[in-house]
């Protein structure tokens, strides 16, 4: 596994995880170390010769059935959460991290110590905390039965939170619009889908969305203690960027 | 009265029940539809601006009481305005919040209207039409009422998640002093009714999988800190004892704030001691997670707890016999106990240490905070490079900014000479310190 050589050159790939795994491929193949794996979704103009990589199903699946069985499973999800994250230059750490697995084995997610498999860790829980406050924090509004909401993440968050609603609310229509990476997830008649969107508008509250979204306000003022008013904390667990879209600040 | 009043008031009264976590149990919605689930780490889903974590609507079915505790801004003597919900507008309610993503669930307590039977009732109702019309899967706390009659605590647990007893007072004394119509008896019988319940109910539910579930998330109580004069140390034996005993889930901590007059109450320019609930929380916590027991925390001898320094930090100086703590060998327990170290990254201690020897730059990677833990531990045999041994110096590293200014504002410079003594040995008097200052951060 030594005898990788470093090119330099720059793999691009359509962005999907089965893409990144054909670029892990030729890379295992040609027993080289790009410069760079960039995405085409977002281009950035290159010195280097650039080398396009054609998503293959049936090298992707080889390579996941070698992450499976030669690393492990836990590596595996590790890998493809890792590829929703804002980490910049995820794709070389992922590689790093499968060079380091196919020598280390299932022992590489406990070897916390390490720096690549720290990086990595850390930029995979920094998503999943995010998806976790925005399980938290969305807040929808309803246009005549439909539930809308928007959120503006740092990561692609969209694939862990919208199925907790989707299971939670299985009778309910819902919209939730990512404006950070142009995508909607819509849940209609029990079924979840992911869409590309360009331009995302929300509709004007009507009267009776007005209402509630008044009495949650009554509601959240009264509830707190005057005595007791401690702004450092509040914004520790409720950091401000997600207040913009939160009802009771609006 | 219309909605928006009446959620006012009855929010306004029930802001100063603590509870309001949703953890405890997790379920899916069911596939036959409804709304609602649960997720057993619990969901916040806004903070008030007290920091406050907003969790369930919590809400009083009514503030009209019967009764007249002192400390109560709901007493019958109290001359406020009384309203009730009505149990189709509190379920509506609740639906609406919920589908919004505002909140995860209900929390409901009550005054006691007309009699303890008649307001259980009340909620009963409430609840079914939630969990039956509304077919609601999602977090319910309610509060049980003293002196209802058991049958009817028993359905009021079957529609709810997590009961609740509230202990109020420490002590009985306190208890007959404040809140003359409740006894002891009163409230530890349906804390041990609903205990009893819930250990039938999990028996019943590991023969037959479909058996009603009694309060699945187990119950909690809490009591007000500061009101009246019992010690940390006896407040912290009592929530021990409550967890073994009846086996709560929870006990929490209301540091008092002073809502009403009475020559029977600190007064009402009384400062909330929210210190000393930070304290206890500490506390609890450590007893909870970190495997203290209570006589380790705090003894005859040492009544109260150190404002400067947190009691985890606080044990490890008065032990010194237990330091230092090799990382690659101790054991879990003995990981926990270091300051500095908590329970996630004890656990990434024993996972990463079975691949490679520990040093001190890996620890920050796992979340250990070196600034406290250096002088705890050894990696390898070997100390923190460049570690200095000096008493004053391990004290400010284990005190927040926030403790470290309230230190110095305490014994500096104004006080230099009073507290000469205790300069030189700040760690080993710090706990026997009692000066007024120090008193003021206890009721």
């Amino acid at each position: 596994m030594n005898n990788f050589k470093r090119q330099n050159i720059i793999y691009s790939y359509d962005g999907t995880f089965d893409g990144f795994l054909c670029c892990a491929f030729e890379s295992f193949l040609r027993k080289e170390i790009p410069a760079d794996i960039i995405s085409e979704k977002a281009p950035q103009p290159a010195l280097l010769e650039q080398f396009n990589i054609e998503t293959d199903f049936e090298k992707a699946g080889r390579v996941k059935k070698s992450i499976r069985e030669k690393i492990s499973l836990d590596a595996f999800f590790l890998l493809r959460d890792a590829l929703f994250t804002d980490f910049p230059e995820k794709e070389m750490l992922m590689l790093e991290f499968m060079r380091l697995g196919y020598k280390t084995g299932s022992a590489i997610t406990s070897m916390l110590s390490n720096n690549t498999v720290d990086k990595l860790i850390k930029a995979v829980n920094y998503l999943h905390r995010e998806a976790l406050r925005y399980k938290e924090f969305i807040r929808f509004s309803e246009y005549d039965g439909l539930l809308i909401a928007s959120i503006k993440p740092r990561n692609f968050v969209l694939p862990y939170t919208a199925p907790h609603f989707a299971q939670r609310m299985p009778e309910e229509k819902f919209i939730i619009a990512d404006e950070t990476n142009k995508a909607v997830c819509v849940y209609e008649k029990r079924k979840l889908s992911l869409f590309d969107a360009k331009d995302i508008t929300i509709p004007k509250a009507d009267e009776r969305e007005a209402f509630y979204r008044n009495l949650w306000k009554e509601f959240y003022n009264s509830v707190a203690i005057k005595e007791r008013i401690n702004p450092k904390c509040q914004n520790n667990l409720l950091p401000k960027r997600y207040r913009d879209r939160m009802t009771e600040f609006l | 009265m219309d909605i928006f009043e009446k959620l006012s008031i009855l929010t306004d009264s029930a802001k100063y029940d603590v509870a309001c976590t949703s953890s405890g149990c997790s379920q899916t919605s069911s596939a036959s539809g409804g709304i609602g689930s649960k997720v057993s780490a619990g969901i916040c889903h806004s903070f008030a601006a007290d920091g406050r974590c907003i969790s369930l609507l919590k809400v009083l079915m009514t503030n009209i009481c019967v009764y007249d505790c002192k400390y109560c801004s709901n007493r019958k003597s109290n001359d406020i305005k009384r309203t009730i919900f009505l149990p189709e507008e509190l379920a509506d309610l609740t639906i609406q919040f919920y589908r919004r993503n505002y909140i995860e669930g209900l929390f409901l307590s009550s005054g006691v209207v007309k009699n303890p039977d008649y307001t259980c009732e009340l909620m009963i109702k409430t609840l079914s039409i939630l969990r039956y019309t509304h077919r609601f899967n999602g977090y319910i706390h309610a509060k049980a009422i003293p002196g209802a009659d058991p049958k009817l605590l028993r359905q009021l647990g079957l529609l709810a998640d997590r009961m609740s007893v509230n202990i109020e007072l420490p002590s009985q004394n306190s208890l007959q002093l404040l809140a003359p119509d409740k006894s002891k008896n009163s409230i530890f019988t349906p804390m041990g009714f609903i205990k009893e319940n819930i250990a039938e109910s999990t028996k019943e539910l590991t023969v037959y999988k479909n058996a009603p579930r009694f309060v699945p998330a187990g119950q909690s109580t809490q009591m007000i800190i500061g009101a009246t004069p019992e010690t940390d140390n006896h407040i912290l034996r009592l929530s021990e004892n409550l967890y073994k005993k009846y086996k709560l889930k929870r006990v929490f901590f209301s540091a008092y704030i002073p809502v009403l007059e009475d020559k029977l109450l600190p007064s009402l320019d009384f400062k909330a001691p929210l210190l000393r609930e930070h304290r206890l929380y500490q506390a609890d916590w450590l007893m909870r997670f970190y495997k203290f027991r209570a006589d380790e925390i705090l003894d005859d001898k040492t009544p109260n707890f150190n404002p400067f320094i947190d009691p985890k930090c606080n044990w490890a100086i008065n032990h010194p016999e237990f330091f230092p703590v090799e990382i690659n060998k101790a054991s879990y327990e003995e990981l926990l106990r270091v300051p500095g170290i908590g329970v996630r990254s004890a656990q990434k201690i024993i996972a990463a240490r079975r691949c490679s020897y520990l040093d001190f730059g890996d620890l920050k990677k796992l979340g250990v905070v070196l600034k406290r833990a250096k002088y705890f531990i050894l990696c390898r045999g070997k100390k923190f490079d460049g570690l200095i041994i000096e008493k004053n110096i391990i004290l400010q590293s284990l005190m927040s900014k926030q403790e470290l200014s309230m230190y110095r504002d305490a014994f500096l410079p104004s006080q230099l000479d009073l507290f000469k003594e205790t300069m030189q040995l700040p760690i080993m008097s710090l706990p026997n310190v009692q000066s007024s200052r120090l008193l003021s951060f206890r009721a």
